[in-house]
């Protein structure tokens, strides 16, 4: 049983950008979602985690491991998928991974072929081994890029926002990959895109301007807001209106009409319908309002 | 329309600062070249002012290469930017016309381009007005501006070169739309130009050179070749000579790329091809499995091993796949096998293709292009996995960032050295191809590593440095760029030699097949340590700045070194460190404690200043040198000399002699014992020793003295100083190992420009030719007054492998401990001048009429050995005939390496470089040669210089070398029995003098006053006597020669002057003819002879030919103004029967007419048609321009009018 823990992490950037403002998370096995809006600060987490950037102050633990202090012991057992992902010119996805297990230290030829072989088996990629991945499709890069982070049995795989940019087929098949990855290791999800998260993580934490602004299971949180959310179909012209008169969650266009979904402990009301609350709503709730 | 993008263009390139950097960049370039002497731009501008017009062409030509660069900047702009933007597609799809908008950008970038080099303009300007104002020149270096210089530049430089080179940049870029092929095509315009400059290392092909240079500079320098100072002063270039046929012909050229540029582009966007998918169908079958395959995780030290050669692997593969590796590639070998195919020239003949002609060739290619590649990629790989955005894939990796960047080093090495590699392999297939079999791989082999592939790895490790520490990859671009180039001219300036400071400098290494790598072997192995654990070292510490990730700020960066810097990594760095140092220690004591040197500043300053205190001694009353015996031990492994030579002295004036003063050279520790005087002064600063004599040295004594010289090489150097002590290939004479008597004349500042900064007065090259002298011609120029004619006898031994020669018949050898000895003793007092050498030698005799001919050899280059018998032999026949007695019993001809190429004559011995002669392909070359000329050159010093030798003044030299080199051409006609192949010979001692007098640094004086300078002394001097004995017969010549020769040779002196000389000659010069000894030797006499038509008409199968000359005689002075003087002149005139070029030519007939009006028409009546005729056909009269003394025959139309 693998614990990541972060303590009281803080970073400010030289522009003034408080990207980390005393960030504390305990996260374990399974999936972890990490949801915030662009600008969050979920990156500069990311990279934090994956010892490619300084915190200013504040402790991060993998088990015994401090990152901080000994960068090389994690990147020992760190899958990494940044955000941009990109390859060299030229190189075919065999050679790249061959190359990307050879840092991780599977030094072994054999296996490491094998290693490979079965990856790319994995991310379906296998018939398209000596292709050069700089012509493949987003999806297939995103792929590769999931199966280099899969190498070497990492206990941390850290994925950030790694379905920005994929058709619902090849986002579907990349999750389906993670959940493939099991549960015996930390996966840390970064993204903006909610149904990630719905439909991956046991647990989550939503993020918002350097700030973790909830921690727990997806359930939880919907459970929390029972009851709480009204939805009407108004007229454009009314959006200011409502949103003066209503804590208004989010506003969203249905066949050309907007519809609100707004906050109420009790029923405003006035033609609003009861919703059961969605991810989405614990989202705009925790951020916007 | 068209004025619209013209003016869109250069509207958007004056709000940028580019065109602004690039106009000042030349200004100031130009300014410093004016105003200081120690900014070059393409070489010396020697005596002319610095504001000449051909200062100023020259300067625009050389810059508007560099204005290639700035060229490619705008045109590349001009079409790429609206691609660059995307504006492209809105743009094309507005109603523009193709052709204002085409045209429109192309003038408007041609025009931008020629800005800057207008930059020269304002350069020249403000130097000429503030340089004399700063007191950096004086006044008298400026001369006035001609409006035509700015004008006629631009017209015939700056623009038709930028509107070349915009044609092909601009084109290439329309065509691929890619910046980096645009500056291929600036590359190819620059390699095209390299190319066309191998054409014009011979004379013959200067036309096609001149033609074909895309920049014009060698038309322009051919068409000035001989320009006297005063034309260089006055004359702006103009819209003639080759240059006008140059200039059109790539405007033209220009044209057509630009209309075919034109024809091809089209507004719609071309579809980027999309490539062939290759079908990849695997045939493996898909493996199928169940559960991750087992896999074991090791962090240990092999896995550095294994993750440094996947960096390598990716690395590698990486650059050896971009277009720029495979163009500089193909460049580099194509420049290679155009220099391999020019051959290596030299007066007509080609050398053997011996190794170290090839390693030179193939070390000056590769140099720009490895540069090149190391500097561009240097930045391409450290900052690859950004550019690609896999840097945080490989950044959280567990491998160590030192291991990626050697991975980096060691790739850019391997590419730099492949190129290297290659050009060896295309060397060794052209010798192969040559024929010669000598292939020596191991010698090729060694010359990289010791060379090349140390200073490739000190770039590749400092060069990653760079980039990594600056973290901004044009930042680095730059300041690798500046240290590659600024630090060389940086020390200069400094004045620093010392090689410790220079990166990655070391101590030039010179193969030489004789001597191998010689002693700079050794210095170079250390230096190639101390600069290789440097880099290490470097590297090592960019390894913990080397940015894992994204952090920025230097504090990050310091932040994350301490968090990787392990034990580990601080013992490899101590110890890299420790190397670094003690080697740093070894080579600072070896080069700079255990052997010292001065620098070129610092020598300046003791030549000032020992002229300053010492010249109060010149010309003091000393005795000189009557005997000398040599006892010399040389042990050529270790590289040390011991010499002990007995001289007598004897005062041979008539005033007692009560001190002797010596200036003692301070490389071979040089020691004088003397009975019976005291030392008073011992300055060793200067080397400058006087002894007082306890009694006087009367009149007509002699005294003896012992002198002690050593020459013991220690440790290593900084550069070797001393390559006369080798181990295999000594050679050295007695001016090294004995004292120089007295205050040295020779040690003063020479430089008009430098003695002025010290304060010195002005210094004549040689004191005035003197009419009636009777002190001033007791010293002859050689000895100058150390001896007059001197007895030696040498006792010299050497190691077991070698020979040591010594002047004079071998009177006895024998071994003694393990050693061979020699005793050599001269026949008759000669000279004091004598070498003395050691080697392995091969050793071919000959005996002739009791001399004893002998060829002593490098076993590796026995070629042409037969040859340089017979020609001593030929030499030694035509001499004794026609000069007189040979008085050795022996003339040997001794090779030694090539850290020299000179041939020299030594009494009865003549030290004969490697370089030349050894190594020139003969076969199948039955006639005679440059070979046998420079045999027939030194062996006619036997007797000029060393019979009869003139006293110190003006004109000493004629008799010496113009005689020498007029004799070897009289060896060599009496050979070919052939006038135009003398021809041939001739117009290379002509060119030396056409040429050599436009150089003139300070003023040019006829043959009779000559002053030790090479152009006149061999090449007008030569010319002169060759005309004069076709003028009034060769015996004639040589009887004045030789009845002045019995006066003088072996005399005591006075020593005869040129005025002597002259005396003999007059005698045998006919009346009619005594003009030409005022006009020749007494004068700067040149013809400019001219045929204006040729003509001919059929009669009675006999041809009636008729033809219109033109002659005028010009009276030169001393700077070159040149005055029309009256004619009265017999000039040949001929006719050839057959003459496609100048080497197949053949004489039908020719005539010496008397020419004394400036237009003639002259008549002839000839039994066979000629094709051409010709004034002075073969071309014995000092002209500078030939080609109007032709003209082919054309039939006269006479009865049709």
């Amino acid at each position: 049983m693998a614990t990541l823990k972060i303590k009281n992490l803080n970073k400010t950037y030289p522009n003034g950008v408080h990207a980390l403002d005393d960030v504390n998370l305990e996260i374990s096995n399974g999936m972890f979602g990490l949801l915030g809006p662009n600008g969050a600060g979920k990156s500069s987490l990311m990279r934090t985690l994956a010892t490619l950037q300084d915190a200013d102050s504040g402790t991060v633990t993998l088990n015994d491991i401090d990152i901080f202090k000994h960068p090389t012991e994690l990147r020992k057992v760190l899958g990494y998928l940044p955000q941009e992902f990109g390859v060299y010119p030229k190189v075919s996805a065999e050679q790249l991974l061959d190359h990307v297990a050879v840092l991780k230290g599977v030094s072994n030829s054999k296996e490491r072929k094998e290693l490979i072989h079965y990856l790319l088996n994995k991310v379906n990629l296998f018939d398209k081994k000596g292709q050069n991945v700089k012509g493949f499709s987003g999806g297939m890069k995103q792929r590769i890029g999931i199966a280099q982070a899969l190498i070497g049995n990492p206990q941390l795989i850290i994925v950030d926002e790694p379905t920005a940019g994929l058709d619902p087929g090849e986002r579907n098949r990349f999750h389906n990959l993670l959940a493939d990855v099991g549960q015996e290791v930390i996966i840390i999800l970064s993204t903006h895109i909610v149904d990630d998260v719905r439909e991956l993580c046991s647990n989550m934490a939503i993020m918002n301007l350097g700030k973790i602004v909830y921690q727990g299971s997806p359930i939880a949180v919907m459970d929390e807001l029972k009851g709480k959310v009204w939805q009407k179909s108004i007229e454009r012209n009314q959006i200011e209106e409502y949103k003066n008169n209503f804590k208004v969650i989010s506003d969203k266009m249905v066949a050309g009409k907007p519809i609100i979904h707004v906050y109420k402990e009790t029923n405003p009301g006035d033609g609003f319908a009861a919703v059961d609350p969605n991810l989405e709503d614990v989202f705009f709730t925790k951020v916007y309002l | 329309m068209f004025l619209e993008f013209f003016k869109r263009e250069i509207d958007s390139a004056i709000r940028k600062p580019m065109i602004y950097i690039f106009f000042f960049i030349m200004a100031l370039l130009v300014f410093m070249a004016v105003v200081s002497d120690n900014v070059v731009i393409g070489g010396t501008v020697g005596n002319v002012y610095k504001n000449a017009p051909s200062v100023i062409t020259n300067y625009v030509a050389i810059l508007s290469i560099f204005g290639l660069l700035i060229a490619t900047a705008f045109f590349n702009t001009a079409a790429l930017k609206d691609y660059d933007n995307n504006f492209n597609e809105i743009l094309f799809s507005t109603p523009i016309s193709k052709a204002s908008y085409f045209f429109g950008r192309f003038f408007g970038a041609l025009f931008l381009s020629t800005i800057p080099l207008c930059g020269i303009f304002l350069g020249f300007l403000l130097g000429a007005e503030y340089g004399p104002k700063m007191g950096t020149i004086s006044v008298e270096r400026i001369g006035s501006f001609h409006a035509a210089s700015f004008i006629n530049n631009y017209l015939l430089f700056i623009l038709p070169n930028m509107f070349f080179a915009g044609t092909i940049i601009f084109s290439m870029a329309n065509k691929w739309k890619s910046t980096v092929i645009s500056f291929v095509g600036a590359l190819l315009i620059i390699i095209g130009y390299i190319v066309s400059g191998t054409l014009l290392s011979d004379i013959d092909s200067e036309t096609i050179g001149a033609l074909t240079d895309t920049f014009g500079i060698r038309a322009y320098s051919i068409d000035t070749k001989y320009f006297t100072p005063v034309e260089k002063n006055t004359i702006p270039v103009g819209f003639n000579g080759l240059l006008i046929i140059n200039r059109l012909i790539w405007l033209a050229l220009g044209v057509v790329i630009l209309l075919g540029s034109y024809f091809a582009f089209s507004f719609t966007a071309k579809q980027k091809k999309a490539k062939k998918k290759k079908s990849s169908e695997s045939l493996e079958t898909k493996p199928i499995f169940t559960q991750s395959p087992e896999f074991s995780l090791n962090h240990s030290g092999s896995l550095l091993w294994k993750q440094f050669i996947s960096f390598f692997k990716v690395n590698l593969t990486s650059m050896v796949k971009s277009t720029t590796y495979k163009i500089m590639f193909a460049f580099s070998a194509f420049i290679l096998i155009a220099n391999l195919f020019n051959g290596f020239e030299y007066f007509g003949l080609q050398s053997y293709p011996v190794t170290y002609k090839m390693m030179d060739l193939i070390d000056g290619t590769s140099g720009l292009f490895v540069i090149i590649i190391l500097v561009f990629f240097s930045g391409e790989l450290v900052w690859r996995d950004r550019a690609n955005h896999i840097n945080e894939v490989i950044d959280a990796t567990p491998h160590g960032s030192f291991t990626s960047l050697l991975a980096k080093s060691v790739s850019l090495i391997v590419v730099a050295s492949s190129i290297n590699l290659f050009l060896i392999v295309v060397s060794i297939c052209f010798q192969f191809m040559k024929g010669y079999s000598n292939v020596e791989l191991g010698i090729y082999l060694q010359n990289f590593i010791y060379n090349s592939f140390p200073t490739y790895i000190t770039w590749g490790l400092i060069l990653v440095f760079i980039q990594v520490i600056l973290n901004n990859k044009y930042m680095g671009y730059f300041v690798s760029v500046l240290v590659l180039f600024l630090l060389d001219i940086l020390f200069m300036i400094l004045d620093i030699d010392s090689k410790m400071l220079n990166i990655g400098s070391t101590p030039s290494l010179t193969y030489s097949d004789m001597n191998g790598f010689g002693a700079a072997l050794k210095s170079v192995h250390w230096f190639n340590l101390y600069w290789i654990s440097f880099g290490i070292l470097f590297l090592l510490i960019a390894g913990l700045l080397w940015i894992r990730g994204t952090s920025v700020g230097f504090k990050s960066r310091l932040k994350s070194a301490k968090k990787h810097f392990s034990k580990k990594y601080a013992l490899g760095l101590v110890t890299v460190l420790l190397v670094w140092l003690s080697t740093a220690g070894f080579v600072y004591y070896n080069t700079q404690v255990l052997n010292t040197y001065k620098t070129a500043d610092e020598m300046e300053v003791l030549q000032a200043e020992y002229e300053k205190t010492y010249k109060k001694y010149q010309g003091i009353n000393q005795p000189k040198i009557t005997d000398t015996k040599y006892h010399i031990d040389i042990y050529p492994h270790q590289r040390d000399v011991y010499v002990r030579a007995i001289v007598t002295i004897k005062n041979k004036s008539d005033q007692p002699i009560d001190s002797l003063h010596y200036t003692i050279d301070d490389s071979w520790k040089t020691k004088v014992h003397l009975k019976n005087a005291e030392q008073v002064l011992n300055d060793e600063k200067f080397g400058y020793q006087i002894f007082k004599l306890n009694t006087p040295l009367q009149p007509g004594k002699s005294m003896r003295m012992l002198v002690e010289s050593v020459y013991s090489a220690k440790g290593f150097e900084n550069e070797v100083s001393n390559t006369s002590v080798a181990a295999n290939g000594t050679f050295f004479n007695n001016f090294s190992i004995l004292p120089n008597f007295g205050y040295n004349e020779g040690y003063e500042l020479a430089d008009k420009n430098d003695r002025k900064k010290y304060d010195l007065p002005e210094k004549d090259r040689m004191p005035e030719l003197e009419s009636n002298c009777s002190i001033n011609c007791m010293n002859n120029y050689l000895s100058d007054g150390s001896a007059d004619w001197v007895n030696v006898e040498t006792y010299i031994s050497t190691s077991d492998d070698q020979i040591a020669i010594a002047p004079g018949s071998l009177v006895k050898e024998w071994k003694k401990d393990g050693r061979n000895h020699y005793h050599y003793k001269v026949d008759h007092p000669s000279q004091n001048f004598y070498s003395f050498m050691s080697a392995r030698y091969e050793k071919a005799t000959r005996k002739w009429n009791n001399i004893d001919i002998e060829v002593y050899y490098d076993s590796k280059h026995p070629y042409n050995v037969e040859r340089m018998l017979n020609a001593v032999q030929h030499s030694l026949e035509y001499y004794t005939e026609n000069f007189g007695p040979y008085y050795h019993k022996q003339a040997r001809i001794i090779e030694f390496p090539r850290y020299a190429s000179f041939a020299q004559a030594f009494p009865g011995t003549m030290p004969y470089s490697e370089a030349i002669g050894f190594i020139i392909d003969l076969e199948g070359k039955t006639e005679i040669n440059i070979v046998d000329a420079v045999i027939a050159h030194e062996m006619a010093h036997q007797w000029w210089a060393h019979q009869v030798i003139g006293s110190k003044m003006q004109g000493a030299t004629m008799f010496s070398e113009s005689f020498a080199e007029y004799s070897s051409l009289m060896v060599m006609k009496k050979a070919t029995n052939d006038e135009i192949k003398m021809k041939d010979f001739l117009k290379y001692d002509l060119n030396r003098y056409l040429r050599g007098r436009s150089n003139e640094v300070d003023k040019e004086l006829p043959i009779y006053k000559v002053e030790n300078q090479t152009h006149i002394h061999y090449g007008k001097g030569s010319v002169i006597l060759y005309a004069l004995q076709d003028y009034i017969g060769e015996d004639r010549v040589n009887q004045a020669m030789k009845g002045f020769l019995n006066e003088f040779k072996y005399k005591e002196p006075p020593y005869p002057t040129s005025l002597d000389f002259l005396r003999h000659l007059e005698a045998q010069v006919p009346d009619s003819l005594q003009y030409l000894i005022t006009d020749w030797f007494k004068e700067i006499t040149l013809y400019d002879l001219r045929l204006k038509e040729a003509t001919y008409s059929k009669q009675n199968n006999k041809y009636q030919v008729s033809i219109d000359i033109e002659a005028k005689k010009l009276r030169a002075d001393t700077i070159g103004n040149e005055l029309e003087q009256p004619l009265n002149e017999w000039i040949d005139v001929g006719f050839y029967s057959m003459y496609n070029d100048e080497e197949d030519a053949r004489l039908l007939y020719q005539e010496r007419i008397k020419i004394d009006q400036e237009h003639m028409t002259l008549n002839f009546v000839l039994d066979s048609l000629p094709v051409k005729a010709a004034i002075d056909p073969r071309r014995i009269l000092i002209e500078r321009v030939y080609n109007d003394n032709l003209k082919s025959l054309t039939e006269k139309n006479g009865e049709a009018n």
